[in-house]
Formats: structure tokens, sequence, C-alpha cells
């Protein structure tokens, strides 16, 4: 089976799949105010139609492609193509105004592949280890784990305002409310409506918060022109990456683990570890920073690549989205009835394996067409983001109708579309609220059966007879409280 | 030559301070006013999910009751709410009738926000054009099937007038590129990807 499963992701088919989502990715990564969940998103819809394993392979494709193309503008046009990019512009601009824009890429394009190759090795060591500890995961464990996600989500999020990502998520936790409840099958805030009882599915929701809300944020911005530098021969220096590879590997792991984490992704990821990489750069390289540092570059591109890989381990093992554009991945699997969490390799024997072989296929396509894109790339910065963005908007229409063939999906696509505008301009995330929207019935339906088991029950049995929620509920509290004493003061 | 907007101006400032702006920051965006007038809105939402679980029925015990975990939600965005309108008080907003009038003239006076308005009745127009004035043409060639729904129609129209607006460019060149595109996506997802368009039926 596992044999089996490599070998579909091998095929000639698969790679070309793989080829085109990649070749993609980079492209729309490399556009400044296309985002990568922007990409995934939209591609929802078009994946409802293809074959389970041509959808996962094609998303992973674009998904990788995405995350680096957003170095290019940052290098070449002083964009970030993507936020996570913004560290990225910061060290390699200044280099390409030197005349060193092609090493400045070449730099990221092999910090982008040894940081992909750091997120799939962490991957495949930990998912065994996370599987074995989900399967003792009960109903009270998985309600308590679902509010981690909505909270740390929300944390995570918001930076110093985290009440700001908890309200966004709870907004959220309300939305999902919405429909026939799913043990009595009574209404909940459908107000008599018969279309309302189906529930309010969250793919519309994921294109209107990240494909709208974009569009109607950065289309009405002045167009901020950009012309790009003269890039020259891209390079990718392994030499470089030996020289700084005590950096490379603390910002893999940093990658990772930040990906890993919901509702914290290739932004933060990219922030922290180049954050860490300038405090822990030796004086003469740090006098660099910020002027064009090499150093700069690999921390930012092995983190926000190393971050792709730790996304899609809670996912996977748990069901819980490690960001918003793993939460598209997690949509479009649930389209194929592929039930993601601890029993996946149970009910799906050798998808991982799949998965995995996709993500290594996905990454050295990407090192080959990062370095043949880069020029074509520049001539794509020509086209002003006036004329693209809105080429976006009837996708974002068949994007939502597409899942379901119901067109009252597009009306919820809008909906959520000017929420999210709305929650934008005054300072809310978003990322909490897609998050909530996709756990909120599976922590309503667990804390209910869970509470239903304690009934007769003496109360401290929730604490005595379940050591793992026990460690939830602290691990809960303690983002409550690092939110609200700490960071939020 | 470069060029930078505001929000990756933000991000710079923030990254070279060192401070932790989250996933997706945000902090730049508010003020103690908006995140005033924030918590009332958010405030009357909460009182109003929490009336409507009270209401709901309950067929077996409490612990199961549909509508408990909608209730523990409102209650807990309720106080969330509360929190955000003491914070952004701490911090000075004050919320006055007057000002607020004002703000709504200044909001609309910015370019940017009205350009944002006409966007978004743009869309609106265009999502219910769809549904409203649904067709779908067929004409059989005999080797193929050409089809042309409301969804093109109305794309066409739609970015026509969008790019107008906003890229600038003639009516004529506006409407070729939404006619090239709408009519490409349209073959892309009926024919490469066997998805039935809005407006099909």
């Amino acid at each position: 089976m596992i044999i089996e499963h490599i070998m579909l992701a091998l095929s000639p088919y698969m790679l070309w799949i793989c080829l085109i989502g990649v070749t993609l990715g980079i492209m729309w990564g490399a556009m400044p105010g296309l985002s990568t969940t922007m990409a995934m998103a939209l591609l929802i819809g078009l994946s409802a139609t293809m074959e389970q394993y041509v959808a996962i392979m094609f998303m992973l494709g674009v998904y990788t492609g995405s995350v680096f193309g957003g170095a290019i503008s940052a290098v070449l046009i002083n964009i970030p193509g993507t936020p996570d990019a913004v560290p990225t512009m910061m060290e390699g601009h200044p280099l390409a105004l030197k005349g060193e824009g092609g090493l400045a890429l070449g730099t990221a394009i092999a910090a982008s592949f040894l940081g992909n190759w750091v997120g799939i090795l962490l991957l495949i060591a930990f998912i065994p280890v996370i599987l074995l500890l989900a399967l003792e995961f009960r109903s009270w464990e998985m309600f308590l784990l679902a509010m981690w996600g909505i909270a740390i989500c929300g944390s995570m999020s918001a930076g110093q305002r985290p009440l700001k990502g908890w309200i966004s998520g709870w907004i959220g936790l309300i939305i999902a409310f919405v429909g026939l409840d799913s043990i009595h099958g009574v209404p909940r805030y459908t107000f008599g409506s018969l279309i309302l009882e189906d529930g309010i599915s969250y793919v519309p929701i994921l294109i209107g918060l990240f494909g709208l809300t974009e569009i109607l944020r950065v289309l009405p911005q002045k167009e901020p022109y950009g012309i790009p530098t003269e890039v020259g021969r891209v390079v990718p220096p392994m030499n470089r990456l030996i020289k700084y590879s005590r950096s490379a590997i603390r910002s893999g792991l940093i990658g990772t683990v930040i990906g890993a984490i919901p509702g914290a992704g290739a932004n933060v990821a990219s922030f922290l570890a180049y954050d860490i990489g300038r405090r822990r750069a030796s004086p003469e390289e740090r006098a660099k920073w910020g002027k064009g540092s090499y150093e700069g570059i690999v921390c930012a591109e092995v983190a926000n690549n190393a971050n792709v890989g730790g996304s899609m381990l809670p996912t996977l093992t748990l069901g819980i989205p490690g960001n918003a554009a793993a939460a598209a991945i997690l949509a479009a699997l649930e389209l194929k009835n592929v039930v993601v969490g601890p029993s996946i390799e149970i009910e799906h024997p050798g998808l991982i394996y799949f998965i995995y072989i996709a993500l290594i296929v996905a990454n050295f396509l990407m090192y080959g067409m990062a370095i043949a894109l880069v020029k074509p790339c520049v001539k794509l910065f020509a086209l002003p983001r006036t004329l693209l963005m809105p080429l976006i908007i009837p996708l974002c229409v068949v994007g939502a109708f597409a899942v379901n063939q119901n067109y009252v999906d597009v009306y919820y696509m809008f909906a959520a579309g000017l929420v999210g505008y709305v929650l934008h301009r005054f300072g809310f995330p978003l990322a909490p609220m897609v998050l909530a929207v996709i756990l909120g019935p599976l922590a309503d339906e667990n804390l209910r059966r869970a509470l239903l088991v304690f009934e007769d029950e003496p109360w401290w049995s929730m604490i005595t007879d379940h050591p793992i929620g026990s460690v939830l509920i602290v691990v809960v509290l303690f983002t409550f409280y690092d939110g609200i004493f700490r960071r939020g003061r | 030559m470069s060029a930078e907007t505001t929000p990756e101006k933000s991000e710079v400032e923030a990254l070279k301070k060192g401070v932790f702006t989250g996933e997706e920051g945000g902090d730049e965006r508010a003020t103690p006013e908006s995140d005033l007038a924030a918590s009332i809105v958010l405030a009357i939402f909460a009182i109003l999910a929490i009336a409507f679980a009270v209401g709901l029925d309950s067929p077996n015990t409490i612990w199961t009751a549909p509508g408990l975990f909608p209730i523990i939600t409102g209650v807990t965005l309720l106080a969330m709410a509360v929190g955000l309108g003491l914070k952004a008080r701490q911090q000075g907003a004050q919320l006055q009738f007057n000002k607020r009038r004002r703000w709504l003239v200044t909001f609309m006076a910015d370019e940017e926000n009205r350009r944002g308005g006409i966007l978004i009745m743009i869309i609106a127009a265009y999502v219910l054009a769809v549904d409203w004035f649904g067709f779908d043409w067929r004409h059989d060639l005999g080797f193929m099937v050409l089809r042309f729904s409301s969804y093109e129609l109305f794309s066409m129209i739609a970015l026509t007038i969008v790019l107008r607006f906003f890229w600038k460019a003639t009516w004529f060149k506006c409407g070729l590129v939404a006619v090239a595109w709408a009519l490409a996506l349209a073959s892309v997802f009926r024919l490469g990807f066997h998805i039935l368009l809005p407006g099909s039926g």
C-alpha cells in the first residue's frame, strides 16, 4: 500500500500536475497583493472535480511554489509578493540595488529548498508520535484541543492585541452554529429559513475572507509602481548556505514549530527567525543586516518554507489546520471525503506517504522552476495590480459556487468578503474566524458528548481520569493568561 | 528605484524594533475610537446571539442542549467586547454623536474609502445580476456545444466597469480584456474541469 502510493506520487502524470501547480504557485506568489492563502482558497473550487490525489498534488505544488514566489518581487521591486517575504525584501532589495539581485535570489531559492527539507523531515519524524498521542483523545480532549486551536490562532494572528484575535474566532464560532445541530437536529440561528438549515459551508467563507477581502483591501489603494531591478544570473550558492548552516537549521526548526501552531503561519515564522537571526549574528555580520545581508535572507526564507511542512502536522494528525493555507487543503480533502485526524492512517492507509512524496517532489520542482521563472516573473511585474486584481473577482464567484453548485454559497462568499473587509479596517485578524468556522462543529459536538459522559461522574473525574485533558486545560488557560496579562497589557 | 506601500512600511518598522505584530498585524489600522465603536456593535451581536440561543428547544438534558455552547460563546464574546470597550476608554476614546458624524464625513472624503465603496457596489450588483437574470444559451455545432450563460455576460460587464474605473485604460481595452478573461475562465472551468458555472441552471 505504501509503495503503491509512493509510486503513484512519482508517476509522470502526477509530476506534470505538480509542475503546473508549482509554476502557478511561484507566479502567483511573485505578484504583489496575491497571497498564498488567496491562491489556496480559490483552488478549492477548482479541485472540486479533480481526482483526490490529483487535487492534493496540485494544491501542495501551489502551496510550495507560492511561499517562495513572494521573494522574487521582494528582491527585485522592493514589494513583497506575499507578506512573509518582508524580511527578504529588507535584505534582498539593497543587494539587488548593488547589482547582486541574482545572487540574492539564488540564496533565497537555496534557502527555500533547504527550508522545505527541514519542514518535510520534521513532519515525517513527528507524524507517528502525534498520531499515537492523538488516538488517546476522547470527546473532552477534542473539545479542548479545538478551543485551544482557536485561542492560540487568535493570539498569534493579532500580535499585540490578542483580544481582537479571540473576538474574531468567537464570531466564527457563532457562524459555525448556524444550521441544524448535529445531535438533536434542532435549527440554530436559522430564523425559519430552510436554506440556513444546511449550515454555512466554510469554503465560501474562506474564499470571501481571503479572496474578496483582499481585492476590496488592495484594489482601491493607490498603485505603487515598482521598477524591476536588473536581475543578472540567478545562482543558488550552496556554499553560502553552508556558511550560514547554523542560522539555517535554527530557522528551519523555528519555521516548522511555528507552522505546527494553529494560526501562526509563514509571516510569524519568517519574522521570528529573522529577528532571532539578527540577535545571534556575529558583530561584523550584524552590521550588514538591514543594508543587504545574505544571512537575513537565509533566516527568513528557510523559516517560511519550513512552515509548509510544519503546518501539515496538526492538519493531518488532528484535523486542526496549522494556518489558513492549510485550512484550504483541509477543505479540499474533506470535499474528497478524506477525514483527516487521528484515524487517518486507518481510514486512508498510504495517504500520508503520498503527501510526504508530494511535498518532496514539489520541493525539487520548486528549486528548478524558481531558477527558470525569475526572468519571466520580472515581465509579469510590468502588469499593474489594477489590471490583475479585478480578474480575480469572477474566480471568487465560480470558486464559491463550484463546491456545492449552489448560488447561496456565492452570497455567503460576498457577505464574508464584506465582513472581512470591515473587520480588517477595524484591525481584527481573519484567520481565527476561518479556523473557528471549521472547528466550531467539532468543538460543539464534543463538548456536549463529554458533558453527557461526565453527567453521572463526580466533577473531579474530569481532571483525574483525563490527564491529557488536564494538560490541555492548563495550556488553554495559559494561552488566555499570556494574551491578557502579558501581551495584551 | 523602488516603491513602498504603507502596510509593508509598518511591518518593516515593527521588524526593525523586534516587535511581535502577529500573522496579520492590524494594530496600525485601529484607533481607540474605532475599537470603542466595534465593542458596542460586538456587544449587541453577542446579546442577540445569547437571546436566540436561550430560546432554543432542549429535547434532552441541559448537557446536550443545542443552545448550551452558543450561550457560553455569546457570554464570553460579550465579556470580550466589554474588555475591548474598557481598553478603548482607558486609551481616551469617547463616543460623541457629532464627532461620529464628522468621522463619517472624513471617512467618505478619503479617496481610497470612496473607491472601496464603489467597488463593493459593483461587485454586489454583479453577484445579484448573475443570479436574478440567470440564463444558459446553448448552440449545438455538431462537434461541440457552444454555451453562454449569465456568468459570462455579467462577468464581462462587471469586469469592464471595474477595469475602466481602476486600471483607467480605454473602454475598448477594458472590454477586450474582460471578454477574453470571462471566456477563458468559462472554457477552463466548463471544458477543462467540467465544473458547472453559476447561472447555468
